[in-house]
């Protein structure tokens, strides 16, 4: 009788095609966690020991109130003009720093859409409340 | 072979859960947007939700109560460790500037967490 089954077990089982795959997520999963960087705003408060008082009027003060009014060292702009007028101040600082006010009735995303625009132009923000 | 492949296998386990442990949410509130991005990487996020209900871990705490709190679950962190606050758009800056001033006086140093910018009409 020359029957001989069908289906035959395949005694040699190779795993580099797993490994590859395995090796593969392994460097997805190695570069995207440490390319991660999370979306965030650094939060400083103006602290006692600091020289503020020679710089104190070099640094512009954007005001927040608490009907959304925007002042730039007491006088009011509007938010499309807060950057122009920020950069011009700025301008020749090698420290760029401002001090945003905000009044306590202020929302934070009121406060975050000021920050934001001095974030973007790596300036220092320090927080104060109003 | 089989030795290295169980060496590669947990670093691949462990890699996939830092990356999905990054930014435990405590609780679902809406971020205000920013693009900035920060290498700080914080060892604790507060969560401030719009009814100025404060979480950490997914647990509740008094805002009267928080220094204490953190203090004591900022102890093994050394003297200055970062924290994230994520803060509803919608609440007001005295809240923020309340866990501010205790982050000031116990040297902790805060981030505000945001969300990327959904239009860009930044200026």
């Amino acid at each position: 009788m020359g029957l001989r089954p069908r289906n035959r077990f395949i005694d040699n089982f190779s795993m580099s095609g797993m490994t590859d795959i395995v090796f593969l997520l392994l460097i997805f999963f190695m570069l995207t966690s440490t390319l991660i960087a999370p979306n965030a705003l650094k939060m400083l408060l103006p602290s006692r020991g600091t020289p503020e008082m020679q710089t104190e009027n070099r640094i512009p003060t954007v005001t927040i109130h608490s009907n959304t009014r925007i002042e730039v060292d007491g006088q009011t702009v509007q938010f499309e003009n807060l950057a122009l007028i920020l950069e011009s101040r700025l301008a020749d600082q090698p420290d760029p720093t401002i001090k945003v006010v905000t009044s306590p009735q202020v929302s934070v995303g009121d406060a975050v859409r000021i920050m934001n625009v001095a974030a973007k132009r790596n300036y220092t923000v320090v927080l104060k409340q109003l | 072979m089989s030795g290295m492949t169980d060496i590669v296998f947990l670093l691949l386990i462990f890699f996939m859960l830092t990356t999905t442990l990054i930014v435990p949410a405590a609780k679902d509130v809406e971020l205000p947007e920013s693009n900035n991005q920060t290498q700080a990487s914080p060892v604790l996020v507060i969560t401030v939700a719009r009814d100025q209900s404060v979480y950490i871990d997914d647990q509740t705490y008094p805002m009267q109560g928080l220094e204490g709190v953190l203090q004591q679950k900022l102890e093994p962190y050394g003297p200055t460790p970062t924290i994230r606050l994520n803060a509803d758009r919608d609440l007001h800056m005295q809240e923020v500037f309340t866990v501010l001033t205790i982050a000031k006086r116990n040297r902790y140093k805060v981030i505000l967490g945001t969300k990327p910018l959904s239009n860009q009409v930044e200026s």
